[in-house]
C-alpha cells in the first residue's frame, strides 16, 4: 500500500495508450509508472511499476522517470529516467487492447474509431 | 377496492416524504428524525486503518435501524424503490405509478442533500486548505424508521506546518437517500436474527462489493463537499479496512505491467564486447532522458534524446536537469562530440543501433551546442528524425546515412526560436508536410518540408492574464503542445506556470483563446485522446496531479465561461478519479 500514499511527486509525463481507448500511463519523479483504466475502479491504478536500478532488490534507489512513450502498437511502454536508462515495459494483455466482450467493449466500442488507421 | 385506496394512500405518503426531502434540500434543514438517530463513530487510528470492531458495531446498528423495513423490502427487486411502502415495492410491475416516482428519486440522487458546518464561505475555504489528509472520525447518523436518509459525517484535523500544534478541524455531512443503498437488503442476510447480526455475517456484508461501492461513493461525496479539490483519503481507508478492491488493485498492480528490457543499464553494459557505439552510449550514462520517440516504421525501434549535462545524484532525485528546457546547455566541445540522441532497438538492448550528434563546429550545418530537448520521427518520412534543442534550433537526421550528423539545421534568424524547443507537431501529407515547433519563450514556428533553414511562418503566443483586477496581455511560457484530435485547427498548450491554453490555428497565426489555471506548477505534459470523437485531454504537472479534461467542442464554442466547458477530474496518488464523458 506504500505506493498509494507515497509523497506527492512531480508528474513528468502522461500518455494515452494508442491501442486501448480507456488506458493511459503517467510517470513521476519518484520513478513510479502508473497505468490507469478510466472505466474501472479509478481510485486505484490499474498497474504500477517502480523504476529502480535493480528491479529485484527493493532497497535500491528509485530512478526519476522523465518521459513515457507507448510504442505505436501499444504493446510496449518506454520510460526514460534521469540516469539515462530507458526501461521498456510491457502492460498486461487486458491493458493493451480492449476485450472483445465484457465491460471494456460495451463502454467504448461505440465511440472508439480511428479513421487514420485505414 | 380496499387495496386500491391503501395503495393510493401509500403513494401519497411517499410523495409527501419526497417533497419534504426536496424542501429540506433547498433550505438545508436537517432531515426529520436525524437528530434523534444514534451516532456511531468509527475511530481511525494513526496508522490509517479503521478499527474493524467499530466497523462491525456499525454494521450491527445499520441492521437494527433497518429492521423494520427489512421485512417489507425482502423479496423486492434490487431497485430504487426497495425501501418504499410494501405495496409499491412488491408490485413494481403491476403499479404503473411506481415508474412515475422514479424521476423524483433520481433527482434526489443527482443532488443529494448537502449541508456544511461552516456557513461563512471564506472561513470554510480557509479550513478546507488546512484540512487533514487523514480523517479523525467518521460517523453515521443512522436513519430512523420514518426517515429516508442516512447521514454520513466525517471530521478531519491537521497539524499545520507553521503553527505546529494548532489543529484545524472541519466537518460536513451529507444526507444520502437510503434508497440508494443497495446494501439495504443485503444487510439482512439469512441467519441474522432480530436485526442484530453476528460477527461473521457482518463481515460478509463488509466484503460485499455492493456495500463497498455504496460506502466509497458516499464517503467520496462527503469528502468532495468538505475538501473540494483536495485529495480524498477516506475512500482508500475504508477500502483498506474492508479489504474491498484494495487487495485486488494491489494484485493488478503487480501483474499489470512488467519490465522487458532496460537500455543503458549498468549491469547490462559488458565492456568486453563493447562496440564503438556502445562506448559512445556509455558516455551518456547519468544524463537524463529528455525525450523518447518510437518509430512507426521499424517495429521496436526508438530514439531517445539525452541532456548533455549529467545530473548529480542529488539532482536526479530532485529531477534537476530532467525537465526539458531547464537543463543548462554546456558549450564545451566535448559535449558536441558526445551523441545527443541514441537509436535503440528492443531486440538489442545491450548496444544502441545508432547515434545522433548535434554536429560539429565548422561543419556545413549551422552549429550551436545545446541539449536535445525534443525528438520525433517524421510521420511522413520514417527515416528522418526531427529534434529541437535547448537553444531553439531544429535539426533533422537521416538514420539511413549511418553518420550521426544532422542533414539539415535551422538557421538562427529573427523569426526563429530563442528558448528551448518544447514541442514538435506535424501536419500535411507525405508530399507536403509542415513542422510546427513550439518553444519556451512562447514562439510557434512553421517549417515547410524537411529542409529547415528559416521558418515559413512565426508567431508569438500571447494570452490575457488577470493581474491585479486588470487584464494584461502576456507571452505564453510554453511547456508543451498537442493537437486536438477532433479539430486539427485547435491546439492545446501547456504553460510553465501551470496554465492550460486553447489556441486556434487560423492561416499562419496561432491565437490563444482560452487560458485555464489548470495546475499550480509547471505543466509537464499534455496528451489529447487519440480517438477523434473522444473529447478528452490529459495534463500532467509538477504539482503532483494528472488531470483529465473534457474538451467538448460544443461546450467551448457556446458556453461563455470556459470553466463550464472544461471539467477537471483528478487522478493520481491519493486522489479519486471520476470520468464523465460529455455532459448531455
Amino acid at each position: 500500500m506504500e505506493t498509494f500514499d507515497g509523497p506527492l511527486d512531480y508528474s513528468t509525463d502522461v500518455v494515452w495508450s494508442p491501442s486501448h481507448p480507456a488506458v493511459f500511463a503517467s510517470a513521476d519523479l519518484s520513478g513510479v509508472v502508473r497505468l490507469y483504466h478510466i472505466l474501472r475502479d479509478t481510485a486505484h491504478t490499474a498497474a504500477l511499476h517502480v523504476l529502480s536500478e535493480a528491479p529485484a532488490a527493493a532497497t535500491t534507489a528509485r530512478l526519476a522517470a522523465t518521459r513515457l512513450r507507448f510504442s505505436p502498437d501499444g504493446c510496449f511502454l518506454a520510460a526514460g529516467d534521469a540516469s539515462g536508462r530507458i526501461h521498456v515495459l510491457e502492460p498486461a494483455a487486458e491493458l493493451v487492447a480492449p476485450a472483445s466482450r465484457g465491460e471494456d467493449s460495451s463502454h467504448v466500442a461505440a465511440r472508439w474509431s480511428r479513421p487514420d488507421d485505414i | 377496492m380496499d387495496e386500491k385506496t391503501k395503495r393510493a394512500a401509500a403513494l401519497e405518503e411517499r410523495r409527501r416524504k419526497l417533497d419534504e426531502l426536496k424542501r429540506q434540500k433547498e433550505f438545508g434543514a436537517a432531515p426529520s428524525g436525524a437528530a434523534a438517530a444514534p451516532v456511531v463513530a468509527a475511530p481511525v487510528h494513526s496508522s490509517g486503518a479503521v478499527d474493524l470492531g467499530s466497523a462491525l458495531a456499525l454494521a450491527q446498528q445499520f441492521a437494527a435501524a433497518d429492521e423494520a423495513t427489512a421485512t417489507e423490502s425482502r423479496g423486492a427487486s434490487a431497485g430504487l424503490l426497495q425501501r418504499g411502502p410494501p405495496d409499491v415495492a412488491a408490485g413494481s410491475a403491476a403499479v404503473p405509478t411506481s415508474a412515475a416516482l422514479e424521476p423524483l428519486i433520481s433527482d434526489l440522487l443527482a443532488e443529494p442533500v448537502i449541508r456544511t458546518a461552516h456557513t461563512d464561505e471564506l472561513e470554510r475555504q480557509r479550513r478546507i486548505r488546512a484540512l487533514a489528509r487523514v480523517p479523525d472520525a467518521v460517523s453515521f447518523d443512522l436513519p430512523g424508521r420514518d426517515s429516508d436518509t442516512v447521514n454520513l459525517q466525517c471530521e478531519t484535523g491537521v497539524q499545520t506546518e507553521q503553527e505546529g500544534a494548532e489543529i484545524e478541524a472541519g466537518a460536513g455531512s451529507v444526507a444520502v437517500p437510503s434508497v440508494v443503498s443497495p446494501s439495504a437488503g443485503a444487510l439482512h442476510a439469512p441467519g441474522s436474527s432480530g436485526g442484530i447480526m453476528d460477527e461473521s455475517s457482518a463481515r460478509d456484508i463488509f466484503q460485499q462489493a455492493e456495500f463497498g461501492s455504496f460506502l466509497s461513493a458516499a464517503v467520496d461525496l462527503v469528502e468532495r463537499q468538505i475538501a473540494g479539490e483536495e485529495q480524498p483519503t477516506l475512500k482508500r481507508l475504508f477500502q483498506q479496512a474492508t479489504g474491498h478492491s484494495a487487495a485486488a488493485a494491489g494484485e493488478a498492480g503487480a501483474a499489470g505491467i512488467s519490465p522487458v528490457v532496460t537500455m543503458l543499464d549498468v549491469a547490462a553494459g559488458g565492456d568486453a564486447a563493447a562496440t564503438a557505439l556502445a562506448r559512445q552510449a556509455a558516455a551518456l550514462r547519468g544524463c537524463p532522458v529528455t525525450d523518447i520517440a518510437w518509430s512507426s516504421y521499424a517495429p521496436g525501434t526508438l530514439v531517445a534524446a539525452y541532456a548533455a549535462s549529467k545530473a548529480t545524484p542529488a539532482g536526479s532525485a530532485l529531477g534537476v536537469g530532467a525537465a526539458p528546457g531547464w537543463a543548462a546547455g554546456s558549450g564545451s566541445s566535448e559535449a558536441a562530440e558526445a551523441p545527443a540522441a541514441l537509436l535503440w532497438s528492443v531486440q538489442q538492448p545491450g548496444s544502441p543501433v545508432g547515434a545522433l550528434t548535434l554536429g560539429r563546429a565548422g561543419s556545413s550545418a549551422a552549429f550551436c551546442p545545446g541539449d536535445l530537448t525534443c525528438v520525433r520521427f517524421h510521420p511522413h518520412a520514417p527515416h528522418l528524425v526531427v529534434g529541437g534543442t535547448s537553444q531553439g534550433q531544429l535539426l533533422v537526421w537521416d538514420v539511413r546515412s549511418g553518420r550521426g550528423e544532422p542533414v539539415a539545421a535551422s538557421a538562427f534568424c529573427e523569426a526563429g526560436h530563442v528558448g528551448a524547443v518544447t514541442a514538435l507537431l506535424f501536419t500535411g501529407t507525405a508530399a507536403s508536410s509542415t513542422i510546427h515547433s513550439f518553444s519556451a519563450e512562447g514562439r510557434v514556428c512553421q517549417w515547410s518540408g524537411t529542409g529547415l533553414g528559416a521558418p515559413t511562418a512565426s508567431a508569438q503566443l500571447t494570452a490575457r492574464f488577470a493581474q491585479d483586477g486588470k487584464e494584461a496581455q502576456r507571452d505564453v511560457v510554453c511547456s508543451g503542445a498537442c493537437f486536438s484530435s477532433a479539430d486539427p485547427s485547435r491546439i492545446f498548450l501547456g504553460g510553465q506556470e501551470g496554465g492550460l491554453y486553447v489556441a486556434q490555428f487560423t492561416g499562419n497565426t496561432c491565437t490563444t483563446q482560452v487560458r485555464l489555471p489548470a495546475h499550480y506548477a509547471f505543466l509537464s505534459a499534455l496528451a489529447a485522446h487519440p480517438a477523434r470523437d473522444v473529447p478528452l485531454l490529459l495534463t500532467a504537472s509538477y504539482d503532483g496531479t494528472v488531470k483529465l479534461w473534457n474538451t467538448e467542442v460544443r461546450g467551448l464554442r457556446r458556453l461563455t465561461s470556459p470553466r463550464q466547458a472544461l471539467h477537471a477530474y483528478h487522478v493520481g496518488p491519493r486522489s479519486s478519479f471520476t470520468v464523465c464523458l460529455p455532459p448531455s
